[in-house]
């Protein structure tokens, strides 16, 4: 087990290496100058020279490659209107545009973001789990047809179009919800809670679909096999069977589309924090692009696919332990 | 947000049921599938929006109007001076069915038959590369097994690390900037075709994985043993052995990745990037409908219902041909 | 000034500003010169006149606001955060707005109803000439100091007046540093003060008085002064490049906290005295301004005014198209809107670089839909049609209509003279923003030209490009947009700046990248005259003179339109920026 984790964890490092030469490569080479990317929208011609020393546009691209990097590890600096500014470990880059390094924007847009993944995954989950094992367990009743249909139809509409909609009825119109925003948790929980709670919804309500169905389809199956019947058979408790047996079965495969779905919401879930100003991670990505903030775009590139690859490992992981069948080679 | 990830189980199929022997598999499941009732309505729906916009041009020639003409700005009387349509139900008429589109005031019927063209030739052009590829990748790396397998498994990780929204809207900026030339716009080939290579790009991972992974469990059933035992050479395994227990899980993909990449286009065009005017696009229109509601809700209901209803059949015929097929594995 | 793209278009680069009968002269004038400006409501709703003077007068505090009470929290919604706050680098109104609530210049405008008077700010009057303008001399009122308690000195004037010359701070307005260097090529003359040298021109005999020598007279100092480029700046709290997001502050709000692109609070600056301040007040306790807010959502949610968006507001975006017609029938809404016309007019420029032949451009002017894209960006109350360059609140502005070409253009008048010149199928590339009302806009544009027989092909430039690569002098666009006013209500502040051939470059305003000597040396010659009333009507004439060429298709006299929350009091439309003002807002209990 041990020796499974190791390789896996050196085979995810190399893929974040490759992915942050991929992305490294593709915006500094592709659209032409990457000093002028990231110099933003009032770039003057003394910030670009200042970009352009700073980041070193003029050396092989390995080795700014190779600069990048360091500097997350080792921190780096960069001039700025003519002064040296240095950018701490972990050093994604500087902002030109924020005037800060990466990192700190970074820091204070997470817990917005995470706000945002860690209410919608409980409401998504409960309620897409839920659904699927009752319509389940009452396979073909009308409860399994409209609980299905419904949740189908969440997955059938555009946050952005339900975000926008739902925010003028229940918070302009009805006043029910108090205008989505984010506080921190710590700072007001009530505010935390209310302000969240639309955007939660409509999150959830177009991810439901997709874990009803995968618990429905999985419980079926096995509620069906060999090992639920012959506990019938034995006379265990239907309830003690459901959950005990049918739920290990059903665990794994929601456990796997939630991995990824988890990751892809941390790294910023672009359009309902566009939706309702949400100032995390996918709306600074989203800035980023628009102010041409190549810095920024990078760390918000890398950021996604730390989640996306620590993720799938701790699935990996979590696979392992839970299904005794998985190999682990 | 949700992706698609479909992961093999391994188990036996579900038993026949006794008037079903003696039939081949495929008439197996066009029969349990003629049995379900929404699937073959959702099946009809399908077929509809696909006739209609295959016929576009020709409906388009009997209703005497074009999706382009903006009829409510060259003809007073239409729009009123905030440029919403004048009439009920955002202005619809004899003369314009469901009524007009505010602002340029263009016909949203025909906006509306036009857009469902741009919508599932995107999305049909996708989940054919990708299911393409997809198949061949899985097949080559999951059959040949080995190191092959381990490097083709890695690719998958790594391309399923790439964040796939921020990365479509960031090429999608750039490609227009390297491909189009000074004094030239952008032509409708090269907006379609950027659309479909970038979504190919970021989607072909998912069935892959699929595919991979069912070869991989196929690889060591009996019966491709007995055909390697039997001297057969692998193209003949793939093709003979392999690819007939694939096409289920193929076809299940094929109808999940449809819906899903339409409304993967209607999101890029809420962000201002993929398909731009003047190409009709329901996405676009869905998002202006939800902007104009309280003032015109026929123009946010008539577009925002074609595309739920749209994209409902579409998943709702996946449901069913998944469970036809019986592909258990496939959820 | 310039100002933040209107929701319709990417960029909108325009200036603002005032019209003034009088710009400045001699010792402790105040003849207030007045001027009309065309009124307020469209579609023949009553005209309301601007009038604009001098009052050299005006004593601290500032003439209280009626019903006005103190305190509360008031939240702005803006659909992006403020380009910049850095005096030297603030160009657009909106920030010029915000600004003002944070630093203050050596003067600044005082306004009531729908007079406006310039009055010295940190100045005790707008300044005094004694050679006809070549030498200003200022005295600095008591009691005004720092956020840090410490007095503003004529130090700290001469600072900042010498920082906007620095080589990083290119975007702020030139008007001082050119007059100064007698010369377009100012940083020659002086480099800005971080080489550690400073600027003999601005001489300062005591703490409290700045003296400015120019080599020419130069009789629109004052209102220069007026913008931010003429505020004083701490050496000692000069934290240059940072400058730009937390200003050192003067005026009675500073910056607690900013988060750039996402958030920032103002609070009281307990130092600033009333009673030194004949411009600003300060009811409000907090300004919460959040960012990114998409601009219809910030409508909606002023609409329904729920909870503290009763007392929410906008300082930048305007009336969405989407519900302007259900704000403009509610009368509830109406009434907490502000609204009039803007300094701002727009035009489409026409490269003639490319497009030589006259009869062309002629043709381009009848085909261009002017009535089809106001309507598709929400109809009259966006504006009027324009038929000069200059806004109608242009010291010496006259009307004229050149062409007579009908609001919804003449297809086959503009077929007629593309006929004429053989050019019938011409092909046009027409440049946008790239943004969904860019787009749609194109669609009228390109339906439009179509029908008079060009061929357009159409460029959509990423937004935040678009300024810089229309005024490159060898782009390869025909038609695109752009838009102008007045930085004071002078033509000194829009000709030379549009059509003068000899500031063509990348990053300058002469799209239209006109370069006719016979307009060059006019413009030099007016730029001469003192006599306001006498330049004004100068002016007229060169702009007609200038249209005879179509350089530009004159498009909207702008019009602006913006919604606050009903507890929201004091607002008001400010006529020299043609937004929102953000100085005398209160919160009402």
């Amino acid at each position: 087990m041990f020796r499974f984790v190791i390789r896996r964890l050196l085979g995810a490092a190399v893929i974040l290496a490759v992915v942050s030469f991929a992305t490294f490569l593709l915006f500094f080479v592709i659209p032409g100058d990457p000093a002028r990317l990231s110099c933003g929208k009032s770039c003057t011609p003394e910030r670009l020279a200042d970009i352009r020393a700073s980041l070193g546009i003029d050396r092989p691209v390995l080795e700014q490659y190779w600069e990048y990097m360091k500097g997350i590890f080792a921190g780096r600096d960069f001039l700025q209107a003519g002064e040296v500014v240095h950018c701490d470990i972990p050093c994604f880059g500087y902002s030109f545009t924020n005037q800060q390094p990466v990192w700190e924007t970074l820091v204070d847009r997470f817990p917005a973001t995470l706000s945002l993944a860690i209410g919608a995954s409980v409401l998504f989950l409960a309620v897409g789990i839920g659904l699927g094992a009752v319509s389940a367990l009452r396979a073909g009743s009308l409860f399994d047809r409209i609980g299905i249909s419904f949740a189908l139809v969440g997955a059938s509409v555009q946050i952005f179009f339900l975000g926008p909609l739902l925010n003028n009825i229940f918070v302009n119109q009805l006043g029910w919800l108090p205008q989505p925003r984010y506080v921190p948790l710590t700072d007001d929980p009530v505010g935390w809670f209310s302000g969240l709670l639309l955007p939660w919804l409509v999150l959830a309500f177009v991810s439901i679909a997709i874990y009803a169905r995968l618990t429905r389809a999985a419980a079926i199956e096995a509620l069906s096999e060999d090992f639920v019947r012959a506990g019938r058979a034995r006379g265990l408790a239907a309830r003690t069977l459901h959950l005990k047996h049918t739920g290990r079965a059903t665990i794994t495969p929601v456990m796997t589309v939630f991995g990824l779905d988890i990751a892809t919401l941390l790294g910023g879930a672009i359009i309902t924090e566009t939706v309702f100003n949400i100032q995390g991670i996918g709306k600074l990505a989203l800035t980023s692009l628009t102010n041409s903030d190549l810095p920024m775009i990078m760390a918000t590139v890398l950021v996604a696919a730390i989640f996306i690859v620590l993720a799938n490992l701790v699935v990996d992981i979590a696979y392992a332990l839970v299904d005794p069948r998985v190999r682990i080679t | 947000m949700t992706t698609i990830l479909l992961e093999p189980v391994e188990g036996d199929p579900a038993p026949l049921a006794a008037s079903d022997l003696g039939r081949s598999p495929r008439q197996i499941a066009w029969r349990r599938f003629r049995r379900d009732r929404v699937g073959v309505v959702s099946g009809l729906v399908v077929l509809f929006f696909i006739a209609v916009a295959a016929l576009a041009p020709v409906i388009a020639a009997l209703y005497g109007k074009n999706p382009d003409t903006t009829y409510g700005l060259d003809n007073p009387g239409l729009l009123n001076q905030y440029s919403f349509p004048i009439g009920a139900r955002g202005g619809m008429s004899s003369e314009y069915w469901l009524g007009l589109e505010p602002g340029l005031g263009r016909d949203v019927f025909m906006q509306l038959v036009y857009g469902a063209r741009t919508s599932l030739f995107i999305a049909f052009s996708v989940a054919l590369i990708t299911s393409v590829f997809g198949v061949l990748f899985g097949i080559v790396t999951g059959y040949l097994g080995g190191r092959i397998d381990a490097v083709g498994g890695w690719i998958l990780d790594l391309m399923l690390a790439f964040p796939g929204l921020l990365m479509l809207i960031a090429l999608s900026l750039v490609v227009n900037d390297v491909m189009v030339g000074d004094e030239e716009e952008a032509s409708t080939i090269l907006r379609f075709a950027t659309v479909i290579v970038l979504f190919s790009i970021f989607g072909w991972v998912f069935q892959a994985r699929l595919i991979r992974g069912q070869v991989l469990s196929l690889r060591e059933r009996e019966f491709v043993d007995a055909a390697r035992m039997s001297g057969a050479g692998t193209w003949r395994i793939v093709r003979r052995e392999l690819l007939p227990n694939l096409w289920s899980p193929i076809l299940v993909t094929f109808s999940i990745a449809v819906p899903s990449i339409i409304t993967g286009e209607a999101a890029l065009s809420f962000l201002g990037v993929g398909i731009v005017e003047p190409i009709p696009d329901w996405g676009r229109m869905v998002n202006h409908g939800s902007q104009v509601y309280l003032a015109d809700p026929a123009y946010m209901l008539i577009p925002g219902g074609a595309l739920l209803v749209m994209v409902l059949a579409f998943n709702l015929l996946g449901d069913a041909v998944r469970d036809a097929l019986d592909s258990k594995g496939l959820r | 000034m310039t100002r933040i793209p209107r929701t319709p278009l990417a960029v909108l680069l325009a200036a603002a500003l005032l019209l003034t009968g009088c710009g400045g002269g001699d010792d402790d004038s105040s003849t207030p010169g007045a001027s009309s400006a065309p009124g307020d409501k469209p579609s023949g709703e009553e005209r309301v006149v601007y009038r604009y003077g001098i009052d050299n007068e005006a004593e601290g505090p500032a003439p209280a606001v009626e019903g006005a009470v103190p305190g509360g929290t008031v939240r702005v919604y803006n659909v992006v955060d403020f380009g910049h706050l850095d005096p030297a680098r603030i160009y657009s109104n909106y920030e010029q707005a915000t600004s003002l609530l944070m630093t203050r210049a050596l003067t600044g405008y005082r306004q009531s109803g729908s007079d406006v008077s310039l009055v010295g700010d940190l100045a005790t009057n707008t300044g005094v000439t004694k050679d006809g303008g070549k030498t200003w001399t200022y005295t600095l009122r008591d009691g005004v100091t720092w956020e840090d308690g410490s007095p503003i000195t004529s130090a700290d004037v001469k600072y900042g007046l010498e920082r906007s010359f620095e080589k990083t701070y290119v975007e702020g307005p030139t008007y001082l540093q050119t007059w100064f260097a007698d010369s377009q090529d100012f940083r020659k003359y002086y480099a800005g003060p971080y080489g550690g040298k400073s600027l003999d021109a601005i001489r300062t005999p005591d703490a409290k008085t700045i003296v400015l020598k120019f080599p020419k007279a130069q009789p629109d100092v004052p209102f220069a002064l007026a913008m931010p480029a003429g505020a004083a700046v701490k050496k000692s709290a000069d934290t240059r490049a940072k400058y730009d997001l937390d200003p050192f502050a003067s005026g009675p709000y500073k910056i607690e906290a900013h988060k750039v692109d996402k958030s920032m609070t103002l609070v009281p600056n307990t130092n600033w005295k009333p009673e030194s301040d004949p411009i600003r007040t300060a009811y409000v306790d907090k300004f919460e301004f959040a960012f990114g807010e998409l601009p219809l959502a910030t409508n909606q949610r002023l609409i329904a005014a729920n909870g503290e968006d009763q007392a929410g507001m906008t300082s930048v975006d305007q009336v969405s198209p989407e519900v302007l017609a259900q704000v403009v029938s509610t009368p509830d809404l109406l009434q907490r809107t502000v609204s009039g016309y803007t300094p701002f007019s727009t035009y489409q420029a026409i490269n003639t670089k490319r497009i030589t032949d006259l009869r062309v451009r002629k043709a381009l002017m009848y085909a261009y839909p002017r009535q089809q894209i106001r309507q598709i960006l929400g109809g009259p109350n966006n504006g009027d049609f324009a038929t000069t360059i200059g806004s109608p609140t242009l010291v010496g502005h006259e009307e004229s209509d050149l062409f007579n070409v009908p609001p919804a253009g003449d297809p086959e008048k503009a077929r007629a003279l593309l006929t004429e010149a053989g050019k019938l199928g011409q092909k046009i590339v027409y440049a946008f923003g790239a943004l969904p009302r860019g787009e749609q806009i194109a669609v009228a544009v390109v339906d439009g030209l179509e029908k008079a027989g060009f061929t357009v092909v159409k460029k959509a430039i990423d937004p935040k490009n678009f300024s810089e690569q229309v005024s490159d002098p060898d782009n390869k666009f025909d038609l695109y947009y752009g838009g102008w006013g007045a930085d004071w209500p002078s033509g000194s502040t829009v000709y030379p700046v549009l059509f003068d051939g000899r500031k063509i470059s990348t990053g300058s305003y002469n799209t239209a990248l006109l370069n006719d000597p016979a307009i060059n040396s006019e413009i030099d010659e007016i730029s001469l005259i003192a006599d306001p009333v006498e330049a004004g009507k100068r002016w007229a004439a060169l702009d007609r003179k200038i249209l005879e060429q179509v350089p530009v298709i004159p498009d909207l006299y702008d019009r602006a339109q913006q919604l606050y929350g009903p507890k929201i009091g004091g607002a008001e439309l400010d006529i020299v920026l043609g937004i929102i003002s953000m100085n005398g807002i209160f919160v009402r209990p």
